[in-house]
């Protein structure tokens, strides 16, 4: 792949409008609620598409592409299973108590209604795996640029990590979520001509179901055994692997995520930020997945278009996307295509420095450091924890480098945090007899029930430190049953111990339990009340799992 | 001027803009690119100056509601 000097005009455009995103958002920074929050203060229109932006790295990008053409339509389920009821759910009971609770980040939230010691497990998890996972896409870029472009592994680290770090630490949040937003039109129209031109040249999607197996363009029909997809998952695990635990373990408690709906202006918008996200997010699939069909068309009907191979001969399906621009890209569409990955790897990186530096300042500098700091004593660790952040990031990237087995660490962090969480969230906001003593012990043994259940059961090689169980088709089932693992045994344990343990008095637990909390009836139109939204959201989905059925 | 400066949607807007026109400049003045019927250019460029002229248009026209 060979750029010229309008590629590099239009990535140089990228890069000003960026810096001076930050520059024109440093007037606003006035104190820490200011860079750390956005001074709770954004519109509904930018933190719905920041939102979804927050979980379109180009990880994402290109790992769904690649996911396309590995597992086919399949990939979808992410979306149309794996998100929207999520988000749906976040939405219309959650969101009520991360806004009307008042709590800073989701840490927070648990030592309002649990204790110190459930919010310090929970933030320590969530910092290390947002700092893992800044550096895992901080390394992802620089490995990607060197492979297509021939840049120096050490520029492409430096250059993308000190424009992050000028736009966080002039701009704060405000600066990285103004830059999501731009992220998410760059990579919608930098993609979106692929989709129609491939389209156009395998003969829509009439030609995909023809020039693929079976398998490739249904969702749900060869989901009986994990032998009859390429996924190697069954109906089971997907529906409560993915569709429940992890699904909702993400969208429901991630903070990266959840963060965006935290800051918007009123509770009006942040109910509805996810609601809203969720149109744009139901439509992604076209544009991230289909790339990944297009490709495997392509390369079967044996045109001038192939996969590209690794060297042992299998096909290299992480390069899908990237051979998709490089075909069918000219010099031009080409800068925009590549500075559309660009803007995605530094947001994503940059969306996890700002959560990260969220959870240190509020949840673990001054609830174990410093507590009766001023204002301007924790605006200045904000900014100081921004650059200590990177540099962290970039030690990340260098560690990642050397050890491959990193991005499955990173993984499976997440999978240890996540799916637990959401049982303690499930239970501590919708039962009041649910106690601290249940929560911090039903995460705990939940992250070790993960742990002991991994060492325990194998799957494409990895695992399996214990002993060897069982052994699944796939890494992704595996993944899933962890999951499911998790988050039941953290479930019933804190069930278990809270029946045992004194919970707090209700008075306590106003705003943070739905039965304790005044249900708001807004004086709005109906199509902008957040059950409306969801009605017409789950309509949609529901259609879209039928019509790729 | 320096008001729209605060404004993300007239800020998205004037960078997909002038992306669009360095693209869509590309197709006007470039070599052919001739892919299949569609020049690719003259799609993307079209696209990113569609979106980006509208979100401008829009950031005026809401400025416009408000005073």
């Amino acid at each position: 792949m060979h750029l010229t000097g309008i590629d590099y005009l239009i990535i140089l455009i990228y890069f000003i409008f960026v810096l001076g995103i930050g520059f024109l958002v440093k007037a606003k920074m006035k104190n820490s609620s200011d860079f750390l929050q956005s001074g709770r203060s954004l519109p509904l229109w930018i933190t719905a598409l920041a939102f979804i932006s927050a979980n379109l790295g180009a990880q994402e990008v290109i790992g769904m592409a690649a996911s396309g053409a590995k597992y086919g339509i399949m990939t979808s389920h992410f979306y149309w299973l794996g998100a929207i009821p999520a988000m749906v759910f976040l939405g219309i009971f959650m969101m009520p108590f991360y806004y009307g609770s008042r709590a800073r980040s989701v840490p927070e939230y648990l030592v309002l209604r649990f204790d110190e010691k459930t919010r310090t497990f929970n933030a320590l998890g969530f910092a290390a795996m947002t700092l893992f996972s800044s550096g895992v896409s901080l390394y992802a870029l620089a490995i990607l640029f060197q492979t297509l472009l021939g840049w120096p592994f050490d520029v492409s680290i430096l250059l993308a990590a000190g424009i992050v770090m000028a736009y966080t630490f002039l701009g704060g949040l405000t600066s990285a979520v103004y830059n999501e937003v731009l992220q998410f039109f760059l990579i919608v129209l930098g993609i979106a001509p692929i989709v129609y031109i491939g389209l156009e040249q395998v003969g829509g999607w009439a030609g995909l179901v023809q020039s693929l197996p079976p398998v490739m363009t249904s969702t749900w029909q060869y989901m009986g055994h994990e032998s009859s997809n390429p996924m190697g998952v069954n109906l089971w695990q997907m529906a409560l692997g993915l569709g429940f635990v992890l699904s909702f373990g993400y969208w429901c408690t991630d903070f990266l995520v959840v963060q965006r709906a935290m800051i918007a202006k009123n509770m009006s918008a942040a109910q509805r930020t996810p609601l809203v996200a969720a149109f744009p997010k139901m439509l992604l699939p076209f544009i991230v997945i289909f790339p990944g069909l297009i490709a495997l068309a392509l390369h079967k009907m044996g045109g001038d278009f192939q996969l590209p191979l690794k060297g042992d001969g299998r096909i290299d399906y992480d390069l899908t996307l990237p051979m998709l621009l490089g075909h069918y890209y000219p010099t031009g569409m080409l800068g925009v295509g590549l500075t559309a990955l660009i803007a995605s790897f530094m947001s994503g990186m940059a969306g996890n420095v700002t959560a990260f530096n969220a959870v240190w300042t509020y949840d673990l500098y001054q609830a174990h450091i410093k507590k009766d700091g001023t204002d301007e004593h924790y605006l200045m660790v904000g900014k100081v924890t921004t650059v200590v952040g990177i540099i962290l990031s970039i030690a990340t990237a260098y560690l990642a480098r050397s050890f491959n087995n990193i991005m499955d660490l990173l993984q499976l962090i997440f999978g240890f945090i996540n799916a637990p969480l959401f049982a303690t969230f499930m239970l501590g906001m919708f039962w009041k007899r649910t106690t601290s003593a249940g929560a911090f012990w039903g995460l705990f043994m939940g992250t070790l029930g993960a742990t002991i259940t991994h060492g325990l059961t194998v799957a494409e090689g990895k695992g399996g430190w214990l002993g060897n169980v069982h052994e699944f088709a796939s890494g992704m089932g595996h993944a899933f049953f962890i999951a499911i693992m998790a988050f039941s045994i953290c479930f019933v344990v804190t069930l278990a111990i809270s029946l045992f343990t004194k919970p707090k008095a209700d008075a306590d637990l106003k705003g943070l339990v739905y039965s304790l909390t005044e249900k708001r009836v807004e004086n709005v139109s109906w199509w902008e009340r957040p059950y409306a939204l969801a009605a017409v959201v789950l309509v949609i989905t529901t259609y879209l799992n039928y019509l790729y059925w | 001027m320096m008001n729209k400066l605060d404004d993300l949607l007239f800020i998205i807007g004037l960078f997909l803009t002038l992306i669009g026109a360095v693209v869509f400049g590309t197709f006007l003045f470039g070599p052919d690119d001739v892919v299949q019927t569609i020049h690719v250019n003259r799609l993307g460029g079209s696209m990113l100056l569609l979106v980006g002229l509208s979100m401008v248009a829009l950031s005026f026209w809401n400025d416009r509601k408000k005073s």
